[in-house]
């Protein structure tokens, strides 16, 4: 019992100073590629996450490693010199490796893939707050802090609580404030004459509160949702037509034309009753024209403010997209969709969990071009395209692109190595089936998963083995040379990195044989069924030998 | 001589069980180094392809199972660091023979790579060379998307690509062949997963092991084939020469695992000590007139002094510890 529990807490102190080691190592001789104009602090996390990855990388070669250095050197110390059996530590450094491989099975399918996304869009972030800072400060310095302002606005977005974005666009303000004290409003007072700081919470009284103020089309509005909801209340009926009468009134002093005055609101009856149909391009056309002809007209504007909002849960106008173009992207992506055309983005930016696109090409299946827009956003599911133009309608199939996968992968379809590192366990079956149909070159999930068989066996398998022929050829010094110790820490840990190699290599082409072994023998069986056979019976038999040994010195 | 017929046969069997993965190691980085990859690569071209290859199997065979052997070595019975080197030096003759002969045998040819499309291509996905994004279609078609200036091509290439993929197959380029002539695109590498031969540390040594192997053969243009071969032989028993003393002064019977892991500590170092040597060789140009013909075997007869001077300090650091 004493020797076992020795022997856990050797294995467990060397696994955990190899692997604090390791992780200094990489968090020391990080280069910082590609993390210029991020800030120190955020540098310094994704340093760390980046060190934690390719750390957690090498562990299957820390386990081999450890589980050498103990049979071979550790349980030949002097806490190890009195008499005990062999199995009072073959046992607990055996349940110890399979903890050991738990953790590489965890680290490998999800931690891993995890890790490099978020640190990616991390890195994605902080270049978005650096050209957010450096647009703005140029913006300012060209004597257009409005436009400096509107960048800021637009970063803060995501991320408010950012004290710099905060303390610039304040400075910014102040320079627009100077500036337009002698021309009159200021944005900030321009947003606070339309927005109520607390808005009454129904229509009737949104409607009363606007006649109070004498802003008799606002209460024009709200008593006519208020209607619609309650066409039977008595008083809301009367107050309604008292509004509408005094609106009439007001109507007649726009124009003297009783026709226009009728086409007018008989329009503007079109447009609600579009509304209710919910018929909203329609209704959109018509608002938007009286619009342009009436902006006096309060309650048009507010239709109008309502119908866009509904038209922009289904479809966006260009001026959205336009608003993100300074956002840093992911350039130059092609994939093809379910319809088999070939799509290409020249740039795609993600913003708030809202994907734009720009400049996108599509392609019919035999390589000619099919049709070119200057827009796109991920709605509901597909990519709506447009050019410059407004609500116009249900978008034409030629404008609509259902991409196979959500688009947060797109950004990593490009690089075979980049999305074979970004992908967990779960979206390699999902969606590999999906992401090749999309023209991207991934591996099937089975034989990815044989892959991931052969690191774990190759741990399993190598520790072992290696641990066994270290411990029948152990030292039998209390303490072995040191020259040869040096020798050992020198050239065991990338002993076990090649052998790891090697054995990932050897189940690689065992990969490669099932081809030819299916023809004859396993026909009915798949490849990761295949290498888990045979890597199984290899780790048997390494078992075996492991377990055979004694503490007897030969 | 019970002890050097035993040893010499475990030499042989080591020997025997290593050719074959040593074989497919080799072949597998010499594919990877040419930018081949090896997913769709029939196993028949992969054989033939090998067979290129047989001489620098069977010595990087015959090296690795010397010093394993050597490694081994009950200590405790065999005290004697000369008794050690004559298995080695019989086996060696054997094997050397052995090869010697096979040459001669329709097995050993050398051959060149078959590879089409499908080498490098999967149809309907897209792999990245250079900028480009490339796809094919079926048996002809092929989409080349420039990712700089985000445009897609389409060349139906009528002339046989594949033969354009052999010819070019060490630029790592082929031709495409569309409607305003033809175009040169690159060879997407090979796929990441191929773990064997992707080890950086495992391409930084095997390209400084071709870098010393290209200046021994630089050295010996000019040599008949009985020559180099005689040259090859000399140079690989020199080198044991060197490395079977360095691995029994590890092989401690106290702590026998240090000669096993010694072995390739010292393996790591060969490359760049035996490139030293030759550079040093080359710098100082020393007179070889006393040599007379046997002038080309200069460099192994630095390599073996180096290991007899390396034998007698051993010896003397054995009697002194005693």
């Amino acid at each position: 019992m004493k020797a076992s529990r020795k022997a856990l807490i050797f294995l467990f102190l060397s696994t955990v100073t190899a692997f604090g080691l390791v992780y200094l190592y990489f968090w020391l001789t990080d280069g910082s590629g590609g993390t210029e104009g991020i800030t120190r602090e955020l540098m310094g996390s994704v340093i760390a996450r980046r060190a934690l990855v390719r750390s957690l990388s090498v562990l299957p070669s820390i386990a081999i490693f450890v589980t050498i250095t103990a049979f071979s050197v550790l349980f030949t110390l002097a806490p190890f010199q009195e008499e005990f059996s062999y199995s009072a530590v073959a046992v607990p450094s055996h349940l110890f490796l399979l903890l050991l491989i738990v953790f590489i099975v965890l680290s490998q399918l999800l931690l891993i893939p995890k890790t490099n996304r978020e640190t990616e869009w991390r890195i994605y972030h902080a270049n978005a707050e650096e050209r957010a800072l450096s647009l703005s400060g140029r913006f300012a310095r060209e004597g257009d802090p409005r436009r400096a302002v509107t960048v800021l606005d637009t970063y803060l977005e995501m991320d408010r609580m950012n004290e710099t974005a905060v303390k610039k666009r304040e400075e910014f303000l102040e320079m627009l404030r100077k500036r337009s004290s002698d021309f009159g409003k200021t944005m900030e007072e321009e947003t606070r004459g339309t927005v109520q700081t607390e808005a009454p919470p129904t229509y009737y009284e949104r409607g009363k509160a606007a006649l109070q103020r004498e802003e008799y089309h606002q209460a024009l509005y709200y008593l006519e949702r208020a209607l619609t909801l309650h066409s039977d209340n008595a008083e809301l009926r009367e107050l309604y037509a008292r509004t509408e009468k005094r609106v009439g009134l007001l109507i007649g002093s726009l124009t003297e034309n009783e026709e226009e005055i009728q086409s007018l609101i008989q329009r503007k009856g079109r447009a609600l009753a579009y509304i209710e149909q919910e018929d909203y391009y329609a209704a959109y056309e018509i608002l938007r024209e009286l619009h342009e002809r009436y902006p006096g007209l309060g309650d048009l504007a507010l239709y109008l403010h309502t119908v866009e909002e509904e038209l922009k849960k289904t479809d966006f106008l260009p001026s959205e997209p336009r608003k993100y173009e300074w956002l840093p992207s992911f350039d130059s992506i092609i994939f093809m969709d379910g319809g088999g055309y070939i799509n290409t983005v020249r740039r795609l930016v993600v913003w708030n969990d809202t994907y734009y696109f720009y400049g996108v090409d599509r392609y019919r299946p035999d390589g000619s071009k099919m049709c070119s827009y200057l827009y796109g956003k991920y709605i509901e599911g597909k990519i709506l395209l447009k050019n410059d133009t407004g609500f116009v309608g249900p978008a034409c199939d030629e404008s609509v692109i259902v991409p196979p996968v959500d688009p947060a992968i797109l950004p990593f379809i490009m690089d075979t190595g980049t999305l074979d590192d970004r992908l967990t366990v779960y979206e390699r079956f999902s969606l590999g089936d999906k992401l090749l149909s999309a023209g991207v070159d991934v591996e099937d999930a089975l034989v990815y998963l044989s892959r991931q068989l052969g690191i774990l066996f190759a741990v399993y398998v190598l520790s072992l083995l290696l641990g066994t022929i270290g411990w029948a050829k152990r030292s039998i010094y209390e303490f072995p040379p040191v020259l040869k110790l040096i020798i050992f820490i020198v050239t065991v840990p990338l002993l076990s990195h090649l052998l790891l190699f090697l054995y990932r290599g050897a189940n690689d082409l065992l990969i490669y044989s099932f081809r030819y072994v299916q023809r004859s023998v396993f026909r009915n069986t798949n490849v990761a069924v295949f290498t888990a056979l045979v890597n199984g019976i290899i780790a048997l038999a390494v078992t075996f030998f492991f377990l055979s040994k004694s503490s007897r010195i030969d | 001589m019970k002890f050097i017929i035993k040893t010499t046969l475990k030499l042989l069997l080591f020997f025997f069980l290593l050719v074959l993965p040593i074989g497919l190691f080799i072949t597998f980085l010499a594919l990877s180094m040419r930018g081949v990859p090896l997913w769709n690569l029939g196993l028949r071209n992969i054989v033939d392809y090998g067979f290129n290859y047989l001489p620098h199997t069977v010595v990087v065979s015959y090296v690795l199972a010397a010093l394993i052997t050597v490694s081994l070595v009950d200590r405790i019975k065999v005290k004697s660091l000369f008794a050690v080197h004559v298995p080695v030096i019989i086996a060696g003759i054997i094997t050397g023979a052995g090869l010697y002969y096979m040459q001669e045998a329709p097995v050993y040819a050398d051959t060149e790579l078959n590879v089409g499309k499908n080498t490098f291509f999967k149809n309907d996905v897209f792999s990245s060379a250079d900028g480009l994004s490339i796809m094919t279609r079926g048996a002809n078609t092929y989409h080349v998307y420039n990712r700089k200036t985000n445009t897609l091509s389409t060349f139906v290439s009528r002339r046989e690509a594949a033969s354009s993929l052999k010819a070019d197959l060490d630029r790592g380029t082929f031709l495409l062949y569309g409607p305003d002539g033809p175009v040169t695109v690159p060879l997407p590498p090979g796929r990441r997963n191929e773990t064997l031969v992707t080890m950086g540390l495992v391409v930084r040594y095997a390209e400084r092991a071709r870098l010393v192997y290209r200046r021994i053969h630089a050295s010996s243009e000019g040599l008949g084939t009985n020559e180099k071969l005689m040259l090859a032989a000399a140079l690989v028993l020199s080198t044991l020469m060197i490395l079977i003393p360095l691995v029994w002064t590890l092989n401690d019977s106290g702590w026998r695992c240090a000669g096993l892991f010694g072995i390739f500590f010292f393996l790591g170092l060969a490359p760049y000590f035996s490139g030293f040597l030759i550079t040093m060789l080359k710098r100082f140009e020393p007179n070889l007139l006393f040599m007379g013909a046997w002038k080309f075997l200069f460099p192994a007869v630095v390599f073996g002094g180096v290991g007899i001077v390396i034998d007698v300090i051993a010896g003397l650091a054995k009697k002194a510890g005693r």
